[in-house]
């Protein structure tokens, strides 16, 4: 009753907005933005690579290996990001039931994003990759959605865990 | 001063759903770790919260009720002088709720 009355002065005079903020739209996560910034970072590592193939490095060639580092270190944060958040904010103890190695999965997805921020071998970032694939796996497991895997149709055309949406 | 405020989101919930309305007051005692208020963030501007820590300098920790709230880091240690006010009265559109 009395929310009623204050909400119709509210549409007459519009009070002011607080926003109770939430980190995302609710009930919306997607591993896809992990496995991106995963793949991200593998591309960066072969970026590294040609730079350093091209033999001597000039000015320009510090220029971009700079860059490059400081994008990989942004995608490995964002791995860590988007996989503490489904892991923190989705999977509570139903989910916890259904996978319960995922506390182990986060953490060494944790370690292994750290460890190609200090890395530029390749084989770092595949084992994210993997790491991120499993996660996705999991999340669809979760959802009951099956999920198949294929190579991204994109460099770095690693294996990536996609969900089968179609049924 | 009294103030009248919509609430958007549902960071608070269940205490607070998307639409209720809150009462604050400016004319609060010292506030203390539970009280809910409005602060103007300077990057998220008006935002309602729960006070989690109050710093010995009088700085204001604030978080979410629910597990979907933006995370304590974000939002990060507020100035007592960004408040708004202190919630003192809820109208929710499913019950009555007094601070």
């Amino acid at each position: 009753m009395m929310h009623s009355v204050v909400k119709t002065l509210d549409k007459i005079f519009g009070f002011k907005t607080a926003q109770a903020h939430c980190d995302i739209p609710c009930k919306m996560y997607d591993p896809s933005t992990a496995q991106l910034a995963a793949l991200s970072c593998v591309r960066l590592l072969d970026l590294v690579k040609e730079v350093e193939e091209k033999g001597d490095v000039d000015v320009a060639g510090f220029a971009q290996i700079s860059r490059l580092v400081m994008e990989k270190e942004a995608a490995c944060t964002e791995v860590k990001e988007a996989v503490r958040v489904i892991w923190g904010d989705y999977f509570k103890a139903p989910q916890f039931e259904q996978v319960p190695t995922i506390h182990d999965l986060t953490h060494s997805i944790m370690l292994q994003a750290s460890k190609c921020k200090q890395s530029i071998d390749r084989a770092e970032g595949e084992k994210l990759v993997e790491l991120v694939n499993q996660f996705a796996d999991a999340f669809w497991l979760t959802k009951g959605v099956p999920t198949y895997r294929a190579p991204c149709p994109y460099p770095p055309m690693l294996a990536v865990v996609y969900p089968d949406l179609k049924d | 001063m009294l103030n009248l405020i919509k609430v958007q989101g549902d960071s608070m919930s269940p205490r607070l759903q998307n639409g209720d309305f809150v009462f604050t007051s400016r004319w609060h005692k010292k506030l203390k770790v539970g009280h809910l208020v409005v602060v103007d963030h300077a990057l998220y501007g008006f935002i309602v919260k729960k006070v989690l820590h109050i710093a010995p300098d009088g700085q204001l920790w604030l978080g979410g009720e629910s597990n979907k709230s933006m995370q304590s880091e974000r939002i990060g240690w507020v100035s007592a002088r960004r408040v708004i006010g202190k919630v003192i009265f809820c109208i929710c559109s499913s019950k009555v709720y007094r601070n």
